[in-house]
């Protein structure tokens, strides 16, 4: 579905203005959050194998800008909530809105995913994890149950100092592929996809880390994918207060040619 | 290479061999993370917004627990010197630079032990997590003064349910070290004499935690009491105690009379955490065994100091040595060896020695007790025998009976502490309970006494 949707200069600003509001207000936030774990979207797109505390509950947003590599701008809006219901497991409901003459598809989708972590690292053994996604397809020109899977791992790799690194496999099932017209060429969406993402993080003062990640993934679109890099910061602001920083440069012609991303994670 | 193509085979060969780059093929363990958050409540991180800098200050000394475990299971024991110095110095920099504002968990700055004995992580900083809960508590004024009880006792009730494999006990140290029995195992005591100066960055910590609650409990809710009093406690640290260390562990009872007559539950569960720090430091600083032994006899010390059902009748079963001690103020009795801590320790030295030694010598048993009391008190001092207490207590008397089980890691020596424990029955079992505190009066803070 071809979009002409021309958003103006307010609701291009909405995200943004979000997230300033609630930065603003972090002074005054309760809860908990751990700038060491890593988390999909906050700062980058890696995550830990770690599932949020037992009866841990936070409000997550995160703002993400990204300049595709036909030069379109689009800018994605995720709230979402983020609760511990078990040991070890945590389930979280999103609504991604996006605004821009870029790709929107899926805005207005409910995400409802859940994240099973097998165990803490061992000296030898990395932690696991599994997780499973479904969109509901409530949103922009969405038909269908997609759904995907994760596996994450997370190994500590220094003695004395917390550097880890993670590796993440995704896969995507796209329930009902759609074929559009765009101009003179037929662009189909691919049925499944697949996306690689190996990285290292590690605490680079006391309260902030800093993470490094590469991706190689498969696009929505059949016949396209791409490598790129990124690079994030996750700053514990308060006891209950995480802000990530994000970054990402693509590699190569189809890649996304830039992406900024900003999430703040208060827990209530 | 086709652009197209998603080489999955590459990826997770890529995957497998970054993971396992690291694993030189040993026996691996690994255990459940079992992670579990807080309480909510009205005054949660109400210490960190009134009390900023001492939040900085307890970060600091978190620092120093969560680091001490990896300096000692990564550095041998024959640098001890060097690592004991150095650490000092970082930990003391980190406390008076206020290097975070906010608390770390364990892991962030012992990321090896995490590996090695992620039991032990999940049980100092799911207490520490209650203490954050009690000093919150303490400093909201959401929470009326005559309703910090009420909501203690939920924040306590919370840490015994919801993580019970790893709930600090709420009965008091006297019973628990009994139940854990610990003294003639080959490590007890070698934290302190080989690391003196790490050690003594523990007792500041020790003392300086009690001394808040104090502080709060003289202050009460109003506007500028916590705060004034608990500057005073932070200058009398810097001004006196890390000038004139502490030269024992200081308890709750002691230091903190009023909070424990309050709350005796979370003074234990306090009390229990800060030995546990200690005998963790010595498992960890011990070489004669195996990483795998050491978090043997990790596990075995933390289930026997746990809680228990049933320790609630034991909860207030402990003196009140100063009821009306200002924290503000830092006696000598505060920096002194002897107190409730070393009582402690002698009464169970001498109700193991019958079994252990039946035909001593009143001669031998002299030098016996100078060596306990030598080896209770940090550092190495003329004619102390280098080592642990068992150690000690094995060069003057080679022939001394061992119990079963005592030399062992993760072995409880039966006999010795059901001694130990009938001991402490006959000795304070009849003892009254420690008269509650009222809490109906907000109170106004006192002058420094002179």
């Amino acid at each position: 579905m071809k979009n002409t949707y021309k958003p103006g200069l307010l609701t291009r600003s909405l995200p943004w203005l979000l997230v300033l509001a609630l930065m603003l207000s972090a002074e005054m936030a309760r809860a908990q959050s751990d700038f060491m774990n890593l988390e999909n979207n906050f700062g980058v797109r890696l995550e830990d194998a770690y599932a949020t505390a037992y009866r841990n509950r936070e409000a997550q947003t995160y703002v993400r800008y990204e300049r595709d590599a036909k030069g379109r701008n689009t800018t994605l809006l995720v709230p979402a909530v983020e609760i511990g219901p078990f040991r070890n497991t945590q389930f979280s409901v999103a609504v991604p809105v996006r605004v821009g003459n870029g790709d929107r598809t899926g805005t207005g989708n409910i995400e409802v995913s859940g994240l099973y972590n097998f165990n803490t690292e061992g000296l030898y053994l990395p932690a696991v994890s599994l997780a499973a996604q479904a969109d509901i397809p409530t949103g922009l020109a969405s038909s269908g149950l997609d759904y995907t899977l994760r596996f994450a791992a997370t190994k500590t790799i220094t003695r004395m100092h917390p550097t880890r690194i993670h590796a993440n496999v995704r896969y995507t099932r796209n329930a009902q592929p759609s074929t559009s017209r765009e101009g003179n060429e037929l662009i189909t969406e691919r049925a499944e996809r697949w996306v690689g993402i190996v990285g290292i993080s590690t605490r680079l003062a006391p309260q902030t880390l800093i993470v490094v990640d590469f991706i190689r993934e498969q696009f929505r679109l059949a016949g396209a994918m791409g490598n790129s890099v990124e690079l994030g910061f996750r700053r514990q602001m308060n006891p209950r207060l995480v802000m990530s920083l994000g970054g990402t440069a693509g590699l190569g012609e189809q890649a996304p040619s830039v992406r900024a991303n900003v999430g703040l994670q208060q827990a209530f | 290479m086709n652009n197209n193509r998603f080489n999955k085979a590459g990826l997770a060969s890529l995957l497998l061999g970054a993971l396992t780059a690291c694993a030189p093929g040993k026996q691996i363990t690994s255990e459940p993370r079992k992670e579990v958050s807080y309480i909510r409540g009205p005054y949660n991180a109400a210490f960190f917004r009134r009390h900023g800098p001492s939040e900085a200050y307890s970060a600091g000394f978190h620092y120093h627990h969560g680091k001490e475990h990896d300096v000692l299971v990564l550095t041998p024991l024959a640098d001890r010197e060097k690592v004991d110095a150095d650490f000092d110095a970082s930990v003391f920099d980190f406390v008076k630079n206020q290097k975070s504002k906010v608390g770390p968990n364990m892991a962030l700055y012992g990321p090896y032990t995490a590996r090695l004995a992620w039991k032990l992580f999940r049980t100092i900083d799911w207490t520490h997590q209650h203490h954050e809960q009690t000093y919150d508590i303490m400093a909201s004024q959401r929470v009326a003064w005559d309703k910090k009880k009420e909501w203690t006792d939920r924040a306590v009730k919370y840490y015994l349910e919801r993580n019970k494999d790893v709930a600090r006990s709420v009965a008091p140290l006297d019973i628990t070290m009994r139940r854990a029995a610990t003294m003639m195992k080959p490590y007890f005591t070698y934290y302190r004499n080989f690391y003196p100066k790490s050690n003594s960055q523990a007792w500041v910590a020790h003392w300086w935690h009690p001394a808040v609650y104090e502080a709060q409990m003289i202050s009460g809710n109003a506007d500028g009491g916590q705060e004034a009093a608990i500057k005073e406690v932070n200058r009398i640290m810097f001004d006196e105690v890390y000038k004139n260390r502490p030269q024992r562990m200081v308890l709750s009872r002691e230091l903190m009379p009023r909070y424990s007559r309050m709350s005796p539950e979370s003074a234990n569960i306090f009390d229990n955490l800060h030995m546990l720090h200690g005998l963790a430091y010595d498992i960890l600083s011990y070489e004669g065994w195996t990483e795998e032994q050491q978090r043997e006899e990790l596990y075995r010390v933390i289930d026997a100091m746990s809680y228990q059902p049933g320790d609630e009748k034991y909860a207030r079963k402990f003196d009140i040595p100063y009821p009306d001690v200002d924290p503000r103020q830092y006696p000598g009795w505060m920096a002194s060896s002897e107190g409730s801590m070393s009582k402690i320790m002698k009464e169970m030295m001498e109700e193991m020695m019958p079994m252990m030694m039946p035909d001593i010598s009143p001669d031998m048993k002299e030098k016996v007790m100078a060596q306990f009391q030598m080896k209770m008190r940090p550092g190495m001092e003329p004619g102390e025998i280098e080592g642990s207490l068992h150690d000690a207590l094995m060069k003057l008397m080679p022939g001394m009976t061992m119990m079963p089980g005592a030399m062992d890691a993760g072995k409880t020596p039966e006999m010795m502490r059901e001694m130990m424990l009938k001991g402490w029955q006959e000795k304070h079992g009849n003892m009254p309970d420690v008269e509650p505190y009222s809490m109906q009066k907000d109170p106004s803070q006192p002058a420094i006494n002179q």
